[in-house]
């Protein structure tokens, strides 16, 4: 497997305790990677630490293969686009401006691109107005574009929906889909809005108190999700038959429970059953969402 | 993308943001004004027949320079953590050494040119209104010199400040406290250390007769290893203000030395701090 990031035990301790205990996790090239936590599980701490922004306590992590305490780390994150908490843009500047000063940073030999930067972020009608003036969804979308003015290949973004009206969210969503599409960037997304995080992430990875409690591709997580018929039966064997000839998809999970799917009808499929000589015990529509697969994950409440 | 992230990418960056910063542009336009009224006040006391030579008006820049550099550098480095575009470079991969020296190199120059803004239209204005300088050219420009250093180590103090403290209104509040406490230590010092070693002699009448006061020892002069402590702390930064105004007075090798040398103090204390600073 191709990882982009891989963390190995990460500990990171704050004077008030620890916001990192441990935590391993792994962003497969080209995934759209939600990060997904409570408020205080450690994301933003993780994602500090990836940008060098804070060093581990204990642990490590490499980015592009590149261990962190290499030399070549610094390297490696010229690679890296990062929004972390809210966009590192300097309010008294125009877009255009803003721009220009991460390619002054980077040390790109031309403003080449750069119109082109904000009309992918939609803002390439901005003119002279300041950033200060900006709605928080356009801060947002230009701090995507300081991100990508060195044209990386791993984009962070740190609750990119935080704040943001119905509208805001989804082009924020539009221009990540656009980018790891059209552009085969690599994003890791850190929220705690699930049901935005559900329309973009193919891989997820659960954190709580600073330790990643799953990591699960999108398929996987459908699978685990999706909506089913759990029966109870006194025999999983005529059931698998019965379900095989009515041609539905189903999962055995124990000799007397399985999961089937594609919403058959009841009448029809307990008939079969009965005829199969399959005595059904229990019959409930299981129906989990990836909120609800979090909360049976980490238990409690999700913080908003 | 250049092979390696040099500090000149970085001074390029921050100067552009300097030319656009109002900040800036605010504390050259203090200076500015101030260099006008001072201007202003020698050309009607020569008007009114007092003899006042530029040099008097000339240095009076390094009285506010501590105070608006305190502003101008607290505000301008503070915004990189209030705007969090600290992130930006630090993320791309600059090391934290160059971004610091970066931001000081940048508020020395702008505190250069900042003074600038007071001595152009003083020396433009002030040589053909007032007169030329008393005291030698030489040591105008040595003395300019000895201030433009005294400003260099000023930023580098509240540049330290700024990068260590992440709440720009904190570092602009202890930043300005700090310029008016060493401008007003230097005031204070200067008052005791001027102070005669002995009263002199004097005569004095007291119901018709002449009476005579002995020579005797000033209680308020300072002596001893309270003078000493007195001259060094004299020689700071910020208090330096008080000897260069009276550029004649001033020592001349002793004050570019010890800016220098807390220029060199406060930068090594903070990038060692800075290095291990948790950046949010």
């Amino acid at each position: 497997m191709d990882y982009i990031l891989q963390t190995n035990n990460l500990i990171k301790h704050y004077k008030n305790g620890k916001a990192l205990n441990g935590l391993t996790m792994h962003v497969e090239k080209g995934a759209i990677y939600g990060f997904v936590g409570r408020n205080g599980a450690g994301k933003t701490t993780l994602i500090r630490l990836i940008c060098g922004l804070q060093e581990p306590t204990e642990g490590t992590f490499t980015l592009y293969g590149c261990p962190n305490d290499s030399r070549e780390i610094t390297r490696s994150r010229r690679r890296m686009g990062a929004v972390v908490e809210t966009p590192s843009i300097y309010l008294s500047m125009t877009a255009e401006e803003n721009l220009k000063q991460q390619y002054q940073i980077l040390g790109l030999p031309s403003y080449d691109g750069l119109r082109d930067l904000l009309e992918l972020v939609r803002l390439g009608n901005t003119g002279k107005k300041k950033a200060r003036d900006f709605s928080l969804g356009m801060r947002q979308r230009l701090g995507i574009a300081v991100a990508l003015a060195g044209d990386p290949d791993f984009l962070i973004l740190d609750e990119p929906a935080n704040g943001l009206d119905p509208q805001g969210i989804v082009e924020i969503r539009e221009l990540i889909l656009r980018l790891n599409r059209e552009r085969q960037i690599t994003v890791l997304i850190s929220s705690h809005i699930l049901d935005e995080l559900s329309r973009l992430a193919t891989h997820y990875g659960f954190i709580d108190n600073g330790r990643m409690v799953k990591e699960i591709s999108a398929p996987e997580l459908e699978a685990n999700c999706r909506k089913c018929l759990r029966l109870t039966v006194s025999d999983a064997r005529p059931l698998t038959a019965a379900l095989d000839k009515m041609g539905l998809e189903y999962s055995i999970h124990s000799d007397t429970e399985a999961d089937v799917y594609d919403a058959p009808s009841v009448t029809e499929l307990t008939l079969a059953l009965h005829n199969a000589g399959c005595e059904v015990k229990n019959i409930h529509e299981h129906d989990e969402s990836l909120e609800s697969y979090y909360m049976n994950l980490v238990g409690g409440a999700v913080d908003d | 993308m250049s092979a390696k992230l040099s500090i000149n990418l970085l001074l390029r960056a921050n100067f552009f943001r300097l030319w656009r910063s109002a900040s800036f542009w605010t504390a050259v336009s203090v200076m500015f004004g101030i260099g006008i009224f001072e201007l202003a006040v020698g050309v009607h006391a020569r008007q009114q027949g007092t003899p006042v030579p530029l040099d008097n008006r000339y240095m009076l820049f390094v009285l506010m320079s501590g105070v608006v550099l305190s502003a101008f550098c607290s505000l301008f480095v503070g915004a990189e953590y209030s705007d969090g575009a600290i992130r930006n470079k630090i993320a791309v991969g600059h090391s934290r050494a160059n971004l610091y020296l970066a931001n000081l190199i940048t508020c020395s120059a702008a505190g250069v040119l900042i003074c600038l803004g007071y001595i152009l239209p003083m020396t433009a204005a002030g040589i053909p209104l007032m007169g030329g300088f008393t005291l030698p050219l030489a040591s105008v420009l040595w003395f300019t010199l000895c201030a433009f250093l005294m400003t260099a180590s000023l930023c580098a103090v509240f540049t330290m400040a700024a990068l260590l403290n992440q709440n720009k209104a904190v570092v602009a509040i202890v930043c300005i406290f700090l310029a008016y406490f060493l401008l007003f230590l230097g005031i204070y010092l200067n008052s005791r250390l001027t102070e005669q070693a002995v009263i002199p002699a004097r005569e004095y009448i007291e119901n018709g007769q002449i009476l005579v006061r002995e020579a005797m020892p000033n209680p308020a002069y300072v002596q001893g290893l309270k003078r000493t402590i007195f001259e060094a702390l004299y020689d700071l930064p910020g208090c330096q203000a008080v000897q260069l105004i009276a550029a004649a007075e001033a020592r001349p090798i002793r004050l570019p030395l010890v800016s220098l040398g807390a220029a060199a103090a406060s930068t090594a204390a903070g990038l060692a701090l800075f290095r291990r600073k948790d950046l949010k």
